[in-house]
């Protein structure tokens, strides 16, 4: 039986297909048509699935959706009231249950039986039916799908039940938001800087922060409204929330200040208090040894450590796609489940390279169509050897190799990656590289045999969903967040083999298993896809060499031409259609 | 916040009925309805003035005041990414001691495909010039793709330049409109009522000619508040030489009548071929009575027809037609500046106090049996050198006639350049034929006239044959770097375009270009076939990806405006797609098609070179077949593989009622009536496994 899962029309549309219910290939349609977050009925994300999974249209069985639009909509005119229809000009058109379903008709010419499930449910199925866990507690947070912003359930060979859930408009996801909102940064993309913000502040605002969400009884809480304006505003906040704080919002790419710092950690602190507490009533109704987190809010690796730590469950699951995008690989799942009867025990989700990968030999000949230089290595150790020898001089590394990451984190496919050791390396790569705010961290990737002695973690972290405390004998400033702690992914040869010979090959050669890892992008821009996606970066960033798989670029090698055409331009989605005129070739 | 649990209940109840496409339509009549009679500001009307950017530091075009020297502007750096639409000037020099005129416009007015080298604001300038330091100075602010709801606020800012005229030079992207909300909704009662006749009819009446007046008005206000002259040129057409794209047919027709047109169609290109022109004319009038105006197709084929016949009146308002007809139906189009509103540039612009500089009248006069073709245009609207001398003496005489100066004496209307510049505007005037659907004569024609202006134009042919046959995209290939080093290259590159690594089915354009070096006794068109064959002669491929299907952008991007499908749409009863093999071999075709409106008798025919490898039932639903292609029927190099659509009569009132369901959403419809779809069609190596 195959299923395909769809998620789409909020942020981070996906497709992802199950064969006999295995995850057999899943993208995000924003790596391929290039606009960030991109929501629209993944068109390309579908055909690359589906030839990836050897599959054609009439092969599918059912496509499953992501979430009821039948319910998303009682949610959308009861959010409008007292008008009805909800009239905001940017409402217009929105109130489209019938899109789902007749897009998938028309836009994919797909034919067959469509089935949705509710989000959360969806968020929930995508973390479970990766987990390994034969049983489980499911808890999922996020802004809000149709009406529910947090579950709670578990899951086991009978299935899986949410029986408790948090309604709109009372959401952590949105209380996050509104706060990253107020701090100039973007909604549903920006969180994370906040989250990375947060350690350079005081609990200076904990007191304000819990005047906007006050904590009931078992699995609810409540949002205090006044302070919030989402529900028919055109912003996140409202005045009072100014008020609360004493002061305006921050301008969007304003200077940082204290204050937002302070604001930002007293956030974070009441986010991972609530998740700890409603993780403690959960695992009251379901006391076994396994959690499942997704939904957005489980991609705050910070409350993620937390909760491992000092929440009461034994292991815990983070679905690695845990926002929207994940929804399609969990829909799909549910809709496997329910149309074929067969109850799989979960397989562990050991690694998300489920995008497209490119030959070797195409990369070479793409490459040799120029008058650029490169180095080939036909041998793996030899060119690991020859990158970690790089890395060890200090230089910025552009790293493609094998299928595309799915979800948002870069792990080794379409990675940029460089020395943890130098103190510079952090700011040369916020400044140069990603063009991005200072503040922000860089994550680690590890040998896994070696983490222990490393970082302050007990478990894998293959999918760097999890913060701990840096122990290592080693300085690893250019990692290491302000407050000690760093976002690990620990890497095995099982699961990466290349990218585990490359910090095997930089270990030997400096004594330090770790390397900075951060994703193979521009500001704005989303993760790289293609090989020439990786060259337009390579050209557009100050990295030194890229390596595209046994293939070495250098800098020094980039056509003038190349530069002259694309250094200082953005990058981006296409040019309009009346543009498109002009661009004879 | 609503905690009656009864309301709840009763929004719930709301949801269920609601959820539907006829919920989901009532839902939105009702946000517009609330959003007109509540008077919340609605977008922006296309032409009127927009009051943003209007402080001194203001952005004017790509240009900023340089706040060092008083009067001068240089570009901002931070939209590089836009400098290549606009004139190619680095910086405007403060005004100095001499007349200044600006020029405003859209890529005509750039000079496109021999901008650097040449531009309409130089040969203004040409023309103006007097035989002291005080010949003015013409700025080019012209931009290429310059919509018209971009306009008002250039205009705005003029004043900032100090003109002492300007000249506008515009009118070929105002057919493409982008619509307002209300647009929508008004058109798609008209659809509803009357279909897509008549909605291309209400299109000039309720969309465009308030958009033109309101801009026009502006305009004649601005230059006429600052007491200077401002001058119109009134864009024209390709009128004989462009034919229509041939994919873009008719749209849906009620009461099946597509089925019908279709034949006719046919009948027509088959007494075109014979030379039958009475035929070929009668054909063509019975597929225009069939679709009311709605192609260019059957006006084209009938003015061809007069052509042969000598009617040249009638081939000309035949071509005009052509040229119209296609606007309004919500389809990209070329640019080009139609009929109806060339009138109103003409008729307003007068009454306004504006000075006319009526093209379409001075290029009749100059054009062979009155029909402006290839001597005066590179393609649909860009003009050749003769094209945009004429436009510029014609614009200066204006000029110099509302400073009540002289016109001097005349300088030939020949424009001096070098050869390799105008044979490069001709190579580049092949590809851009070629990216447009036009027919191997007319690529022949620029072909060869490039090499016969300068020899050196072999290497740009040999350049492209090279970079266009790689799986890499232009950029990265070193033949185009080459070919790049000219600036009137160089300018159009643009990498942030998918187009940039998905290249077009050129097979057409490769061939005229070959054998244009052939014939030439130039090198370059075996080795751009061997790289051909080298890098795409094996394996298995996707005949759906752009490079073996898509001749033209419009074939890519869809002509309709509406969303891109993970299918392909075929609009003409044949797909054609085009395989490469370095050597015969056995192959299997893996087709997975429907046939909208099926199920019908005949099947849907799969032929390799001319050669039948199969067949598959026509119908209504998806299916896949496996057809073995012996390698007898396979060729080395460019192979054919085409997908013969049968006859069918598309679901028409389901599919008027879905677009006009689409307009009340906001969204534009499809509109071209469907002859096959196709979801899967891959070229296999060996009859064997999949690859």
């Amino acid at each position: 039986m195959n299923v395909v899962g769809i998620s789409a029309y909020y942020h981070d549309a996906a497709c992802a297909v199950l064969r006999d219910g295995r995850l057999v290939a899943s993208a995000q349609e924003e790596r391929f048509s290039r606009r960030k977050h991109d929501p629209s009925l993944p068109r390309s994300a579908f055909r690359y699935c589906l030839a990836e999974a050897g599959l054609d249209i009439t092969d599918i069985d059912c496509i499953a959706y992501y979430e009821s639009p039948t319910l998303k909509l009682t949610r959308q005119l009861w959010a409008g009231l007292p008008d009805f229809p909800p009239t905001a000009p940017e409402a217009l058109f929105r109130l489209d249950a019938s899109r789902p379903e007749r897009e998938i008709r028309e836009l994919l010419g797909y034919e067959g039986r469509i089935e949705s499930v509710d989000h959360h449910e969806a968020h929930a199925a995508s973390a479970f039916f990766c987990s390994g866990f034969d049983e489980a507690a499911l808890f999922t947070a996020d802004g809000v799908g149709e009406w529910a912003t947090t579950s709670y359930g578990r899951a086991g060979a009978e299935g899986l039940d949410l029986f408790e859930e948090v309604r709109f408009p009372h959401s952590l996801g949105l209380l996050y938001s509104a706060v990253t909102a107020f701090l100039g940064f973007a909604v549903n993309s920006d969180e994370y800087k906040v989250m990375g913000l947060a350690p350079y502040g005081r609990p200076r605002y904990v007191d304000q922060v819990w005047q906007l969400v006050e904590d009931h009884p078992g699995g609810q809480y409540r949002l205090a409204e006044r302070y919030f304006d989402f529900i028919r505003g055109t912003r996140m906040f409202s005045e009072a929330l100014c008020e609360l704080f004493g002061s305006p919002p921050r301008e969007p790419d304003s200077e940082i200040t204290p204050f937002a710092e302070d604001v930002a950690h007293s956030l974070q602190i009441v986010l991972e208090e609530m998740m700890l507490r409603k993780v403690r009533w959960l695992h009251d109704q379901v006391p076994l040894a396994d959690l499942c987190l997704a939904g957005g809010v489980a991609l705050n690796c910070v409350a993620n450590g937390q909760v491992r730590r000092r929440g009461p469950f034994r292991r815990v699951f983070v679905q690695p796609a845990a926002g929207d995008a994940g929804g399609s690989v969990g829909a799909a799942a549910l809709v496997h489940r329910r149309l074929s009867g067969v109850v799989h025990r979960p397989e562990a989700l050991v690694h998300v390279h489920l995008g497209p990968s490119y030959d070797p030999a195409e990369v070479r000949a793409l490459l040799a169509a120029g008058t650029v230089a490169t180095l080939e290595f036909s041998n793996k150790d030899d060119l690991c050897h020859h990158v970690a020898q790089r890395l060890a001089e200090g230089e910025v590394v552009g790293w493609f190799h094998g299928r595309m990451e799915f979800g948002p984190r870069a792990l080794g496919a379409r990675s940029i990656l460089a020395d943890p050791r130098r103190p510079e390396m952090r700011d040369r790569i916020n400044a140069l590289v990603k063009r991005r705010e200072a503040f922000r961290p860089f994550a680690p990737s590890v040998l896994e045999e070696e983490a222990d002695r490393h970082f302050d973690l007990d478990v894998r972290s293959p999918f760097m969903l999890e913060t701990c405390q840096v122990r290592s004998p080693l300085e690893l400033p250019a990692v290491t967040h302000i407050d000690g702690s760093a976002r690990v992914q620990t890497v095995s040869a099982g699961d990466s083999p290349r990218f585990h010979r490359l910090l095997r090959a930089f270990a030997d050669l400096t004594g330090c298993p770790v390397l900075l890892n951060t994703s193979f992008n521009l500001r704005g821009e989303p993760i790289v896809c293609t090989p020439v996606d990786a060259v337009l970066c390579f050209i557009r960033s100050d990295i030194d060499c890229l390596v595209l798989e046994d293939t070495v670029l250098e800098r020094a090698a980039i056509p003038p031409s190349w530069i002259e055409w694309f250094r200082d331009t953005q990058p981006g989605p296409s040019t309009p259609d009346r543009e498109m005129v002009y661009t004879f070739l | 916040m609503h905690r009656d649990d009864s309301i709840r209940r009763q929004i719930d109840r709301l949801g269920q009925l609601l959820a539907t496409e006829d919920g989901a339509q009532v839902l939105a009549h009702m946000q517009k309805l609330a959003l007109r009679t509540r008077r919340v500001p609605a977008p922006v009307e296309a032409g009127t003035s927009h009051p943003r950017e209007r402080g001194p530091g203001a952005r004017l075009g790509v240009w900023l005041p340089d706040g060092e020297t008083p009067g001068r502007w240089a570009r901002d750096p931070h939209v590089k990414n836009d400098w290549r639409r606009w004139a190619d000037v680095p910086a405007i020099a403060p005004k100095a001691n001499r007349p200044r005129v600006l020029l405003l416009g859209e890529s005509t007015a750039r000079g496109y495909l021999y901008d650097p080298v040449v531009t309409p604001a130089r040969l203004l300038e040409r023309e103006l010039a007097r035989d002291d330091s005080r010949s003015p100075q013409v700025v080019d602010l012209a931009r290429i793709g310059m919509p018209l709801s971009e306009l008002p606020d250039l205009v705005s800012g003029l004043e900032r330049l100090e003109p002492d005229a300007v000249v506008l030079f515009a009118g070929n992207n105002w057919a493409n409109a982008d619509y307002t909300v209300a647009d929508l909704d008004r058109l798609a009662g008209v659809l509803s009522e009357g279909g897509y006749p008549a909605v291309h009819r209400a299109f000039w009446e309720l969309v465009l000619r308030p958009r033109v007046q309101a801009f026009l008005g502006h305009f004649a206000r601005t230059v006429g508040r600052l007491g200077i002259p401002g001058v119109v040129i009134v864009p024209e057409f390709n009128l004989r030489s462009w034919r229509p794209e041939p994919s873009v047919l008719a749209p849906i027709l009620a009461q099946g009548r597509n089925r019908a047109w279709r034949q006719a169609h046919r009948a027509a290109r088959a007494a075109a071929h014979r030379g039958d022109w009475h035929a070929g004319l009668e054909q063509a009038m019975a597929m225009r009575e069939l679709d009311e105006g709605t192609s260019a197709m059957a006006p084209w084929l009938a003015g061809e027809a007069c052509v042969a016949l000598g009617w040249h009146e009638e081939a000309r308002s035949w071509f005009e037609a052509a040229r119209d007809d296609t606007c309004g139906l919500f389809l990209a189009h070329t640019p080009r500046c139609p009929g109806p509103v060339q009138e109103m540039m003409r008729e307003t612009g007068a009454r306004l106090g504006l000075r006319v500089v009526d093209l379409p009248a001075l290029f009749r006069r100059a054009a062979p049996e009155g029909i402006p073709g290839r001597e005066l245009f590179l393609d649909y609207c860009h003009l050749t050198l003769e094209g945009h001398g004429l436009a510029a003496r014609a614009a200066a005489e204006e000029v110099l006639a509302a400073w009540d100066r002289p016109i001097l004496a005349r300088r030939p209307l020949t424009v001096e350049l070098d050869p390799a510049d105008e044979a490069r505007a001709h190579v580049l005037a092949a590809i851009h034929n070629a990216h447009y659907g036009q027919a191997r004569e007319t690529l022949d024609h620029h072909c060869r006239t490039a090499l016969k202006l300068a020899p050196s134009a072999g290497g740009e042919l040999a350049a492209f044959l090279d970079f266009e046959a790689r799986r890499a995209p232009a950029w990265m290939c070193g033949s185009y770097a080459r070919f790049c080093e000219a600036p009137a290259v160089e300018r159009y590159l643009a990498a942030t375009v998918p187009r940039m690594v998905d290249k077009l089915a050129d097979f057409s354009l490769r061939a005229a270009m070959a054998e244009a070096l052939d014939d030439g006794g130039l090198p370059g068109a075996r080795e751009g076939e061997a790289v051909l064959e080298d890098e795409h002669g094996t394996g298995p491929v996707d005949l759906l990806a752009y490079r073996w299907r898509c001749t033209t952008f419009r074939e890519r991007t869809g002509y309709a405006r509406s969303p891109e499908k993970a299918y392909v749409q075929s609009f003409d009863d044949r797909a054609r797609h085009f395989l490469v093999r370095r050597v015969p071999e056995d192959l299997r075709l893996r087709i997975t098609c429907r046939v909208p409106g099926g199920d019908v008798t005949e099947p849907v025919r799969v032929l390799v070179n001319g050669h039948l490898a199969g067949e598959v039932a026509a119908l209504g639903r998806w299916l896949t077949a496996d057809l073995k292609v012996p390698a007898s029927a396979v060729r080395s190099g460019v192979n054919h593989v085409d997908v013969l659509w049968p006859d069918s009569t598309p679901p028409w009132r389901t599919e008027i009622e879905r677009a006009v369901s689409r307009l009340d959403r906001g969204e534009a419809p499809d509109v071209l009536a469907v002859a096959g779809e196709l979801h899967q069609l891959r070229a296999l190596p060996g009859g064997g496994a999949d690859g």
